[in-house]
């Protein structure tokens, strides 16, 4: 059942458990369970369905008790509305205390709005981020149609970043900034700076010159360049990392990828299967970054090969010399 | 009319993996029971099971 049909009684009671809390259905239909983690919560027929409805309250103090004992209530103060749900996805992923409002305040800067960035952007947008700066001179294609979520025939011929603007503010009603132009340089960066007061950077395009060229600027700018993700393919790998948030941290330039590349003929296709799996590792990585400033991408590029399902966390060192990252 | 029955134990599940508690219904929730499904029960057996099988734990 989608929320949008749900009455208000019906997400009232699921409100009042925990977001890792499901509804499940025996294999024999004969009975409906709530679930958490390896614990199951079993009631006949569909009265599970009505608990998750219309609450524990339902049944009295002994249920609350038995769902209590199973750690599946929320909170008082986990039962607001609104955001507060994300809140729990979010601090899910950090198991000590974390800043929520530093990811609810970050102004996300999407630099290449294609497939595997507007991916992320949606993706940030259905987590609680409420503030984006889109950046890509491309217009939508036919042929894009098929990995761009956010655009239908009747867009196509149009910037990228309008499209997605749109679509972001009448999904999600955040506030979206677009500059359909690409990031080739110090005008991008300085555009950045002067038009956000915290942010991160994705870095999702598709064209390595033009990247390296706009990080040169961005390492140049200031002392102490906002931070950024780099994500993309690299042959048959699908990436993301580094990401880089204090100047010690490895650019995605300090390292080759002439080994991975090596490796295979197969290139990694940017299908909306392969952007929505390095997205949905991404932000994760993303969330974890703004709400407690660490990262285990820093200094690391992750990868994960379609063919073989293999995965790395492969270390990139600080390059001393680097023409990118280093002053 | 409704169904007058008492709820069934869990089906298809070992006991030894399984805790069954009952809960004696008041007339209030037996009412608001009846509204709601039709049928009348006068105490909740419910099961409390912890998954052993990883097949088990996979979500959707």
């Amino acid at each position: 059942m989608t929320e949008h049909m749900q009455s208000p009684s019906t997400v009232c009671g699921q409100a009042q458990f925990r977001t890792d809390v499901r509804l499940v259905h025996a294999p024999d239909r004969k009975r409906t369970g709530l679930q958490r983690g390896i614990r199951v919560v079993w009631f006949p027929d569909n009265i599970g369905n009505l608990v998750w409805d219309h609450g524990p309250e339902l049944l009295g103090p002994e249920l609350r008790a038995v769902l209590d004992d199973a750690d599946m209530l929320c909170s008082d103060e986990g039962v607001r509305p609104g955001s507060d749900r994300n809140a729990v996805f979010l601090t899910a992923l950090c198991p000590g205390p974390c800043d929520l409002a530093r990811f609810q305040e970050t102004d996300f800067v999407i630099v290449g709005c294609g497939g595997l960035g507007s991916q992320i952007a949606i993706q940030l947008a259905a987590l609680g981020a409420r503030h984006f700066m889109l950046i890509d001179g491309d217009r939508i294609e036919a042929s894009n149609l098929n990995r761009l979520t956010f655009a239908t025939a009747a867009d196509i011929g149009l910037p990228k970043t309008e499209t997605l603007k749109g679509y972001l503010e009448l999904r999600f009603g955040v506030s979206v900034q677009a500059l359909s132009e690409f990031a080739t340089g110090a005008a991008a960066v300085q555009a950045i700076l002067q038009r956000t007061r915290l942010p991160f950077l994705v870095l999702a395009g598709d064209d390595a010159h033009l990247a390296r060229r706009f990080l040169s600027a961005h390492h140049a700018a200031v002392s102490a360049p906002p931070p950024y993700l780099h994500v993309g393919y690299v042959g048959a790998h699908c990436m993301a990392g580094p990401l880089v948030a204090v100047a010690e941290d490895a650019c995605p330039f300090c390292g080759s990828a002439a080994e991975i590349i090596a490796d295979a003929g197969f290139v990694a296709p940017s299908a909306l299967a392969n952007n929505a799996l390095i997205a949905g590792f991404a932000v994760s990585q993303i969330a974890i970054e703004r709400l407690t400033r660490r990262s285990v991408l820093s200094g690391h590029r992750w990868l994960f090969d379609l063919q073989t399902g293999r995965t790395q966390l492969r270390p990139i060192l600080k390059h001393p010399e680097c023409k990118v990252c280093q002053p | 009319m409704p169904e007058d029955r008492t709820t069934p134990p869990g089906a298809a599940v070992s006991a030894a993996k399984l805790h069954v508690v009952t809960i004696k219904l008041t007339s209030e929730q037996r009412s608001e029971l009846q509204r709601l499904t039709g049928e009348t029960l006068h105490e909740l057996r419910i099961g409390v099971e912890d998954l052993i099988d990883i097949g088990d734990l996979v979500a959707n």
